[in-house]
């Protein structure tokens, strides 16, 4: 097995980190608080990388 | 819902249903479904745990005051000192420990747990074991070993109503919607499958067929190492493995980490127990392997820390704001401290110095208290509010409760590593007389006495608040409560 093919398993076995996330509680978006906006710069940065997941790019805390 | 338990999507006619209202839905029943085990556990949980707190400074106070209540046989040090403990592990931590276990995996699982009555009766019948177990410690059925100080049929009493959970679990495990098992769902697993091989290969080899001499001693010290280790180990760090990633909304960073640290966790924490016994009439290997082990779990401890570390980068402020966060990472920084500890005092070098002293009594309280027990309240402060749908009353009372915590545990470890280590000193001089290592220590006993005293508030603050989410006196909002209230107006409600 080439090196890229071992990386690329690799990575793709990091996918499975996303499993307790879904629609509803997406990436992105924490589930035990809501976001000064002072604080949202940081997960700006994060939501924009993960967009494809998530569909909510500004936080919210949900209870659910 | 399918017979398992399991909620499908099925069409509803002409209403519109997106997934995310069937994944609302589905968490609803799933809570719904765990509320009754899960808050008894809890409520019977934080019974033991201020059951334990008591006899906890009296415990301490005795070490420096020996002589109250000494005319009363129940309240002597002897029957206490185990009484304390045994309510700290079984009472509290092993019933706290469950009931978080129980959400998560039915959460994770994504099944509804049925037929809750026999998880329910498994709580009950464990309270009743631990409640007799008690009591025969303090009217003098104590069996001499650490942690297994419980009479018989106490014992016994608590491996059944252990066997009722554990079935629970497999039987949530075994219906699982089908796709990946995340890393919770492997501690949470060994956690599960772990605890009854340790208690039942320990009653069995120190009272049913008991070995001979000193390998009792060699048993009774792999159980307790073990049940630390990957007992409240693993449901400590499954359980972080959750929070974490759930409160910030960010996955965690490495997952294939995660994978190495369990399986090193798993490989060689098993092995540490004989550290405790350096220098004693054991096989020189014996000891050596466990050395070994014990260094060789820095890499597990490496790994979750290295990935807790990188998950929450950038998102520490955010512990500002939620309980959930603050306790969680306050106990997966403690749990790298434990781990440390833990090797430096198993080099034979420096066990010489401390393993007759109090700092092992500190070592174990990071790893049962600073670690598991932090965590824990960190997961209480998620799951009672969808529990009992409403959120905790006064963001004060959990700012009070995690600071006298913090200080609490923070105070009555370093007060015991140190006065250990000094104790330990004075031991081995043998220029001294024994009473003079005894004295060296007093200061940090006294010290200790008063960091009790702020758990002490600390476990009574919280039994308060968890009592008004009990009945029902929690707010009503859609929101969390928050340590500190929002910035800006703008920042959503409160």
């Amino acid at each position: 097995m080439r090196l890229a093919e071992i990386f690329a398993k690799v990575k793709g076995y990091d996918e499975h980190a996303a499993v307790i996330f879904d629609r509803d509680e997406p990436i992105g978006r924490p589930t035990d608080l809501v976001l000064p906006p002072s604080r949202r710069s940081l997960f700006r940065r994060r939501a924009a990388k993960d967009s494809a997941n998530s569909p909510n790019d500004a936080p919210s805390g949900t209870r659910s | 819902m399918n017979p398992t338990g399991q909620i499908t999507e099925e069409p509803l006619g002409d209403i519109e249903v997106t997934t995310s209202d069937v994944e609302r839905v589905e968490r609803a029943l799933i809570d719904a479904s765990t509320r009754l085990p899960v808050m008894i556990f809890y409520g019977s949980a934080i019974a033991w745990l201020l059951v334990s707190t008591f006899f906890g400074i009296l415990t301490t106070i005795k070490l420096f005051w020996p002589d109250l209540f000494s005319n009363v046989a129940f309240l002597t040090w002897g029957r206490i000192q185990p009484v304390h403990w045994d309510s700290l592990i079984y009472g509290w931590g092993c019933m706290a420990g469950m009931g978080t276990a129980i959400w998560l995996m039915a959460r994770l699982c994504r099944t509804t747990l049925r037929h809750p009555l026999v998880l329910i009766a498994g709580a009950a019948f464990w309270n009743v074991g631990v409640l007799m177990g008690l009591l025969g410690v303090l009217g003098g059925a104590n069996t001499g070993y650490e942690w297994l100080e419980f009479p018989g049929f106490s014992a016994l009493t608590l491996f059944f109503s252990y066997l009722l959970v554990l079935t629970w679990g497999l039987v949530m495990f075994r219906y699982r919607r089908r796709g990946h098992i995340y890393i919770t769902q492997w501690y949470l697993l060994g956690a599960f499958l772990w605890f009854p091989w340790l208690y039942a290969s320990a009653q069995v080899m120190l009272f049913i067929l008991p070995v001979e001499g000193v390998m009792k001693a060699a048993v009774n010290w792999w159980f307790a190492n073990n049940l630390l280790f990957l007992w409240f180990g693993s449901i400590g760090l499954g359980t972080a493995y959750y929070m974490i990633p759930k409160v910030i909304g960010r996955p965690v960073h490495s997952y294939y980490l995660a994978a190495i640290g369990f399986w090193s966790f798993a490989l060689f924490s098993s092995w540490t127990g004989m550290m405790r016994l350096i220098d004693g009439p054991f096989p020189a290997w014996m000891i050596t392997a466990s050395i070994a082990a014990m260094i060789l779990t820095i890499i597990p401890v490496a790994t979750v820390g290295l990935n807790h570390h990188m998950t929450m980068r950038d998102h520490f402020p955010l512990m500002r704001y939620s309980p959930t966060l603050r306790f969680t990472v306050f106990g997966a920084i403690a749990y790298t401290a434990f781990s440390i500890v833990g090797v430096i005092i198993s080099l034979r070098s420096m066990a010489r110095i401390v393993s007759f002293s109090e700092a092992t009594v500190g070592w174990t309280y990071m790893g049962l208290y600073a670690f598991f027990t932090m965590v824990i309240f960190g997961s209480m402060y998620y799951i009672v509010p969808r529990l009992v749908g409403r959120e905790w009353r006064y963001a004060s009372l959990i700012k009070l409760h995690f600071w006298a915590s913090a200080y609490g545990i923070g105070l009555t470890v370093l007060l015991l590593l140190v006065g250990g280590f000094v104790q330990g000193l004075s031991l081995n001089d043998a220029t001294l007389p024994f009473a003079e290592s005894t004295q060296s220590i007093l200061p940090y006993l006294r010290g200790r006495t008063l960091a009790w005293i702020l758990l002490t508030v600390s476990h009574l603050v919280f039994a308060f608040h968890f009592g008004l989410m009990l009945l029902g006196f929690g707010r009503t909002a859609s929101v969390p409560t928050f340590l500190n209230p929002l910035e800006s107006k703008s920042g959503g409600a409160h």
